[in-house]
């Protein structure tokens, strides 16, 4: 698995990713509704605020009014209820006036206020002259500066007037445009709305992707292996939400049936193996016998003909030829007969032994054979015709073409865990390469017209296959003229391992 | 696989940049809509530069053309010395007369006080109480000397009277028997310019020559009178003039469509007053051969330098005079707007 860092998303769980998507898309909303309540609220403030401040001024024209009133009862009446309204509602006037704009601004109805502020204040001179006058009883001052502060209070009253109706008319362009910026933000947030649950969907897809994509890859993998392919590259996932946990596991699950059918083939592998050599023995013997029966047409006829013989030579009282013909028969059927490719160690010796009476008769005694038998040989089995083409070997090659005395030794020997069988001449004698060749099974078919045809390599193959060991044949020679021994080793115990 | 976690990956980043761009447009738009009806358009409907002083301009007629021409030129030379300028006698809801405005004014305790004044006593007294009360007088266009105005904007009467007489000089032909006068009671110094138009015609005529001129007083109060009474003019065939000298924009307006009603273009010969957009087609298309126009971009700004001068010298130049221009078919093109041609 590639090294690589997990990204947050792919550490989540299906649980906190769906939480999570939930939660962003609740959270945006709760954005939008907010944004769109605190513009609702600022309007609704504006909306108050149109009227609030017509309210304001119609509260200031009526304490001016109550003011005025006050004056001109105590103008009238001197009462003192009057003086103490007048003195109270003075100061609820000034009060109010504190709250208008003072300043030159650069607004009709700001320069009216800071106006009417001056106005009223020039009012409340003329007014606190006329109630001092009044106080003082100067007649003429008090009624000459009463004219003056109820002109003052016309004109103030008269621009407040006029200010109400100019807020009144701002206030209704404010209005409109209040009422135009709601529609406007109306078409805004709706399309706010759309944006979010836009994002909001495709958030969503996102997320629902990242759960179902690695599903949808399991489970197409999972049906590649239904089909028989485990070679599948298994799709990689860093997620560790629950669905990474099934996909680590099946990816698990995957690599144990791998091992387990690459184990299952090996074992195969190596039954089949046996089975080969089993078949291949099996073939080799088989091209013995088709050898020797090219070899030898009908050899249940030839050696019933050879009894035949024997019996007449008996009748005929020539001992010798009956004796001959007996081994020759004799040599025949075991070669014929064989027992399935197996025979006792003696069954091989009396098959040399026939063997080799037949050439003296053949060659009129000039085969020399000797051997030694170790007697604790019972049960030593072997396949068949292996002794027979190696010592014929030893005449064909070894001593027959020879000036000097030929000699066969055949020696069988019981070592601790097999039998050694040693067939050795004092003929020709063979070459290293020579006798390399003959091992590897190059030295090709040279053999005589009069031989049994079963070549060295094909009994050493024999033997390898019969007790599955190689080496159990060997040959050694001096060199030219020195004589050729051929020994093989029979173990102990083995033989037809493959228990054919 | 690797091609798929690209195209994963930049599906997430398409994906990111998408949601970015949306939320940028968003708060584009948001931060648009709120700037075009929110509180920036809410205080733009509320502008709120402020100033160091406060004047007024007190005129008798303060709809008209003329004198919101020379408001707005005295109110951006105003701006210039941080001051704000307040265009008083447009209570329409009262009838206040020019003394109730200066005593509103005066209550107002502004810093300065812009007037044309009515040559009415009541007016001046008001004038003398402004200057007790500290508040500079200026008066444009018509001057009243005998108050405690610290300064007059204008043309003087003399000037204006010689203006006019020369105009009427050039109008003046062989078949030209009367010249009459339209004069204002309002405009307190008219009767000065009358009379200098007068002794201007009279010297400047050919020997031999008579042509009468006379004056036809338009009282002011009446709603409309100067309008009938220019109508009677032009219905009494024997009291029509063959040149007649206006010198106010409403009087000029009412006499060009009494004459175009009337269908006497061509044997009434009108010299109209104040460069309004009527007037300069009626000069461009030859209805009327000429038109007197003040020059309101001085007055406007003279005035505001007068009281400026005041606040900064402690005195102020007793005459600005304004430059006055003589409208006719030749040089009509150079006054009109393009809007207006």
């Amino acid at each position: 698995m590639r090294e690589k860092k997990n990204s947050p998303l792919q550490r989540m769980s299906i649980q906190t990713k769906l939480l999570m998507t939930f939660m962003l898309t609740a959270v945006l909303m709760f954005v939008i509704n907010l944004m769109l309540y605190s513009q609702i609220n600022h309007s609704m403030r504006r909306l108050d605020e149109v009227y609030a401040t017509n309210a304001s001024l119609n509260e200031l024209s009526e304490c001016l009014e109550q003011t005025q009133d006050d004056v001109y009862e105590y103008l009238n009446t001197k009462s003192s209820d009057s003086l103490e309204n007048y003195y109270r509602n003075t100061q609820t006037l000034r009060d109010m006036l504190e709250q208008l704009n003072a300043e030159n601004v650069e607004n009709d109805s700001k320069i009216l206020e800071a106006n009417i502020r001056n106005m009223a204040d020039t009012y409340l001179r003329y007014s606190e002259e006329t109630v001092q006058a009044k106080r003082g009883r100067n007649v003429e001052k008090y009624n000459t500066v009463y004219n003056a502060a109820l002109q003052n209070y016309k004109y103030v009253q008269a621009a407040i007037y006029r200010l109400n109706d100019m807020r009144f008319r701002s206030n209704t362009d404010n209005y409109r445009l209040m009422m135009k910026s709601m529609k406007y933000m109306e078409i805004v947030c709706s399309g706010i709305v759309i944006a979010a649950a836009v994002c909001s969907l495709m958030l969503l897809l996102l997320m629902i992707r990242t759960i179902t994509e690695p599903l949808r890859a399991l489970a197409g993998s999972a049906n590649e292996v239904a089909a028989g392919n485990f070679d599948i590259e298994l799709p990689d996932t860093d997620n560790r939400d629950e669905v990474g946990v099934v996909q680590h596991a099946f990816v698990k699950m995957i690599e144990s049936i791998r091992t387990y059918i690459r184990q299952t083939k090996e074992s195969m592998e190596k039954e089949q193996k046996m089975m080969e050599r089993e078949l291949l023995m099996e073939t080799h013997l088989k091209d013995a016998q088709l050898k020797y029966l090219q070899a030898q047409i009908n050899p249940h006829f030839l050696f019933n003909s050879l009894n035949a013989g024997a019996q007449l030579a008996m009748m005929e009282d020539a001992e010798k030829t009956s004796i001959f013909i007996e081994k020759m028969a004799e040599f025949f059927r075991y070669n014929v007969r064989m027992n399935g490719g197996r025979a006792s160690l003696e069954e091989e010796l009396t098959a040399v032994d026939n063997y080799v009476y037949i050439l003296n008769v053949r060659f009129a005694g000039d085969i020399h054979f000797e051997k030694m038998i170790d007697p604790c040989i019972e049960n030593t089995e072997l396949p068949s015709m292996i002794l027979q083409p190696i010592v014929e070997n030893a005449v064909n090659h070894g001593i027959r073409n020879v000036t000097w005395e030929g000699w066969i030794f055949l020696r069988v020997e019981r070592r601790k865990d097999c039998v050694m069988i040693s067939v050795r001449d004092n003929g020709e004698g063979m070459t290293q390469t020579r006798i390399a060749e003959v091992l590897s099974g190059k030295a090709g078919q040279r053999e005589k017209k009069d031989s049994t045809g079963i070549a060295v390599d094909n009994v050493i193959n024999r033997l390898e296959l019969f007790f599955g060991e190689k080496d159990l044949l060997t040959i050694e020679s001096e060199g030219i003229g020195k004589g050729t021994e051929v020994r093989i080793r029979i173990p102990l115990g083995g033989g037809e391992q493959t228990g054919a | 696989m690797k091609n798929r976690e690209k195209t994963k990956r930049r599906r997430y980043r398409a994906l990111l940049v998408m949601s970015g761009v949306t939320a940028v447009l968003t708060l584009l738009l948001w931060q648009y809509v709120s700037r075009t009806f929110g509180d920036e358009a809410w205080q733009e409907l509320q502008s709120d530069r402020k100033y160091d002083r406060h004047y007024v301009m007190i005129v008798d007629d303060a709809s008209s053309l003329l004198w919101q021409d020379i408001y707005q030129n005295a109110k951006e030379a105003a701006a210039k010395s941080n001051a704000f300028l307040e265009l008083s006698g447009n209570w329409d809801e009262e009838d206040y007369s020019l003394s109730d405005y200066m005593n509103i004014a005066i209550a107002a305790k502004v810093d300065g006080i812009i007037l044309k004044p009515d040559g009415t006593v009541k007016l001046r007294k008001t004038i003398d109480r402004a200057e007790e009360a500290d508040i500079p007088v200026i008066t444009v266009i018509e001057d009243d000397s005998a108050s405690s105005r610290k300064s007059f904007v204008g043309v003087n009467s003399y000037q204006l009277g010689t203006i006019y007489g020369k105009q009427i000089l050039e109008c003046i032909d062989q078949n030209t028997q009367k010249v009459t006068v339209l004069l204002n009671r309002a405009d307190a110094g008219k009767e000065l310019v009358y009379k200098q138009l007068r002794a201007t015609v009279q010297e400047g005529l050919k020997d031999g020559q008579k042509v009468e001129i006379n004056s036809l007083t338009i009282t002011p109060g009446s709603p409309f009178g100067s309008e009938e009474l220019i109508r009677d003019l032009f219905q009494d065939e024997n009291g029509r003039p063959d040149i007649l000298v206006c010198m106010s924009e409403t009087e000029s307006k009412c006499a060009y469509y009494a004459m175009v009603d009337y269908n006497q273009v061509g044997s009434v010969k009108l010299i109209g007053y104040y460069q309004s957009a009527g007037m300069l087609n009626a000069v461009q298309k030859g209805v009327i051969p000429m038109v007197v126009a003040l020059d309101t971009e001085q007055i406007g700004r003279y005035s505001i330098e007068a009281l400026e001068e005041y606040y900064s010298m402690g005195y102020a130049s007793n005459y600005f005079s304004v430059d006055l221009d003589i409208i006719t078919k030749e040089n009509v093109e150079s006054y009109q707007k393009p809007e207006e041609t």
